[in-house]
């Protein structure tokens, strides 16, 4: 019998209508001793806290490593598994979100609660929400869990199959994870890969710009998240690459899904790949724009500018380059020629002082690369 | 610098300590990570010369009791299911220990090559098991495995070979799958796993130099490296790049000197271990990673290592070479 393993899945199922939800983890806190989970609902914002005690958190842990260990010891009756090991599995994807045995029950134990329950899709709306919320905590082993990120594209599959789940609703709130948990842990790698196979898989067209357009606008606010810039590239270059992996992906991962298994027969992925028409002239002003007017210094931004211009680029040289050519020569003509260890521009011991003309030396340092590398 | 010095005996001692605290709840909280533990464990004793500190027949005994009777394979504690992480680990355990005999008893050997070669998909990359998560990780983990057990064929190899030729990137670096993000990690499964299986040819000349310099890249100003553009240095880079390095021979394209002085800064002077970084906590991950760098940089007159298997040179030189 689970206690406070039911007591988290209860605080992670409340408030379903909530647009922000956040699970916290914070030291022990004088004044809370007898309080396991602090939640605060602010109904004007329509947000929540959940505040998740250290003491709490091992209290968790402690609870669902019990009933681990009596689910293994009970060989013969793996197979019959119940809602306490659900519980448990919950409790484990909290404390411990890699253990590979567990996401594994974890699974096993949605697909039979499919099969079971009256109402399937109640059953997949909660289990969305619970995994959402793990992935938008502010715990990084939990928020960058590659097994927790693989369990969602999972989800992102069986939600498919339900006609009462609100699917408008469901791509929103995929969005919002994605934006959510790469807020929460900068560059964040599985859940940008996750972004990548949501926007190959996705349904249609106005999600697919949707999931566009947030990553355009996070990357824009965000210039040294490598991972956004890469998973934006990314987007913008399978309009021209239209590489098939993920959607291949999908397939595999759909095929696991029977009417055995799920109850009911799962639906294949769209037959038709959708691609985004991309304005990349319009594209590239932006980016070159944005470069010029903050003074960039982050690589990640001139690698997606690289690519796309790689990509798509003809046979003439395009424009920026020849004005970044004619930017360069003039800021070494002033402060000298701007010098390279393993391709990171360098700067000068005696120039270190200065924080405007070092992070300059850093700006027109990631320009040169890009000129000499492209023209 | 002359300050700064490696603190062999404090981290043997470090070591050693970790299997005794089965009180800490923190012991429990990674259990499913026990055996990759043991075998950071060891190959870190072996590197510091100090094989000996753990009993061979406890650990071979551990090992063996991690064997998951279901789905063959090593799980990563006594009952958990198998994982292609775990394996390897049982197996490199085993390999370091010259026990692999061990496997003789019930068909194990086998059974393991089987849930191993089970996990290849039809586009030759790796799952992990049967969850179904794919990462290049488990295509190096699988043959790996294969390799030390002398078990690869052109079956396996040839598919695995052709995924991660598809997992290069534009900038010179490996992704978790094809179109995925450059990690350092990625870089080192990716070369690790062909070089294995005696590939790195299928490389060109300018995909490898373009690679190395992306791997050079992650050395920062203050020596440490990382495993992304624009990411912290952690210690744990100091195996992943360095050792991508050694492997396409440009292991000197990194300041030694520098990335030195970074480890060396994230040792804890009190309890021995390394940390990601100066000031952080310690883990025997980063313990073994910070010593394997140090060793392949050639300081300290520790026990050479591998960069291919991240074992033993020692040990490692009695594998058979693929093609049989």
């Amino acid at each position: 019998m689970t206690t406070i393993c039911a007591t988290l899945y209860e605080h992670l199922t409340s408030h379903p209508d909530l647009a922000n939800f956040k699970l916290e983890f914070s030291p022990d806190q004088e004044g809370f001793e007898d309080i396991d989970f602090f939640c605060d609902v602010n109904d004007a914002k329509k947000s929540a806290e959940l505040v998740v005690f250290r003491k709490t958190y091992f209290k968790v842990f402690k609870e669902a490593h019990a009933l681990f260990e009596r689910y293994i010891l009970n060989v013969d009756k793996r197979d019959q598994l119940t809602w306490d090991d659900y519980l448990m599995t919950i409790g484990y994807l909290l404390t411990t979100s890699e253990n590979k045995m567990i996401i594994n029950i974890h699974e096993e134990c949605v697909l039979r609660l499919l099969l079971q329950k009256k109402d399937p899709a109640q059953l997949m709306k909660m289990e969305l929400l619970v995994i959402e919320r793990l992935l938008t905590c502010t715990r990084n082993s939990v928020n960058k869990s590659s097994s927790l990120w693989i369990w969602y594209r999972k989800l992102f599959i069986l939600c498919r199959n339900f006609k009462n789940l609100d699917k408008e609703k469901l791509m929103i709130q995929l969005i919002s994870t994605i934006r959510t948990s790469a807020c929460l842990h900068p560059s964040n790698y599985y859940c940008w890969t996750t972004s990548r196979w949501i926007f190959d898989n996705m349904y249609d067209t106005k999600h697919k710009e949707q999931l566009y357009e947030m990553t355009l606008e996070f990357s824009l606010s965000h210039p040294n998240d490598c991972s956004s810039w890469s998973a934006l590239c990314y987007m913008i270059c399978q309009s021209r690459l239209r590489l098939a992996y993920n959607t291949q992906d999908y397939e595999r991962l759909y095929q696991r899904y029977t009417s055995s298994n799920i109850g009911i027969t799962p639906k294949s992925n769209h037959t038709e790949v959708l691609h985004l028409t991309i304005d990349i002239p319009k594209f590239t002003d932006k980016i070159t724009h944005y470069v010029d007017t903050l003074a960039i210094k982050d690589w990640p931004v001139f690698l997606c500018l690289s690519k796309v211009t790689s990509t798509y680029g003809g046979t003439s040289v395009p424009a920026y380059l020849q004005t970044w050519s004619e930017q360069i020569s003039e800021f070494e003509r002033n402060h000298g020629s701007i010098e390279f260890t393993n391709r990171n521009p360098i700067i000068p011991k005696d120039r270190s002082t200065d924080l405007t003309l070092s992070n300059s030396i850093i700006h027109y340092g990631w320009k040169k690369r890009v000129v000499e590398s492209m023209m | 610098m002359s300050e700064l010095q490696l603190l062999k005996e404090k981290h043997i001692q470090y070591i050693k300590s970790l299997d005794s605290k089965t009180n800490d709840l923190e012991y429990w909280l990674s259990e499913h990570l026990r055996l990759n533990g043991v075998y950071w464990g060891l190959t870190a004793l072996c590197i510091l010369k100090s094989k000996d500190t753990f009993t061979k027949d406890d650990v071979i005994g551990f090992v063996m009791s991690c064997w998951d009777p279901k789905h063959s394979g090593f799980g990563p504690f006594p009952r958990h299911d198998s994982h292609l992480l775990s394996t390897l680990s049982a197996i490199q355990i085993l390999a370091t220990y010259d026990s692999l005999d061990s496997l003789n008893t019930d068909g194990k050997l086998e059974k393991c090559v089987e849930f191993i070669t089970g996990n290849q998909q039809a586009d030759g990359s790796f799952q992990g098991d049967r969850f179904g998560e794919i990462d290049t990780r488990f295509s190096y983990t699988a043959l790996n495995a294969l390799s030390i057990l002398g078990k690869l064929t052109p079956k396996i190899v040839d598919p695995a070979v052709e995924y991660i030729l598809k997992c290069y990137n534009f900038d010179g670096g490996f992704g978790l799958c094809p179109g995925a993000e450059s990690h350092a990690a990625q870089a080192f499964t990716c070369l690790g796993a062909l070089k294995i299986v005696n590939r790195l040819d299928a490389l060109t000349p300018s995909q490898i130099e373009e690679t190395g310099w992306w791997l050079c890249e992650r050395q920062l100003p203050e020596g440490g490296l990382n495993g992304r553009p624009s990411k912290l240095p952690d210690v744990c880079y100091s195996w992943w790049v360095l050792s991508s390095l050694s492997i396409i021979g440009k292991l000197d394209w990194i300041n030694f000197d520098s990335l030195r002085k970074f480890i060396l800064e994230a040792q804890d002077n009190v309890k021995g271990g390394i940390a990601d970084r100066p000031d952080n906590e310690v883990d025997v991950y980063h313990t073994i990673f910070g010593l394997a760098g140090l060793s392949l940089m050639g300081f300290y007159e520790l026990d050479p290592i591998d960069p291919t298997y991240c074992m033993p040179t020692s040990v490692t030189k009695t594998f058979k070479q693929y093609p049989y």
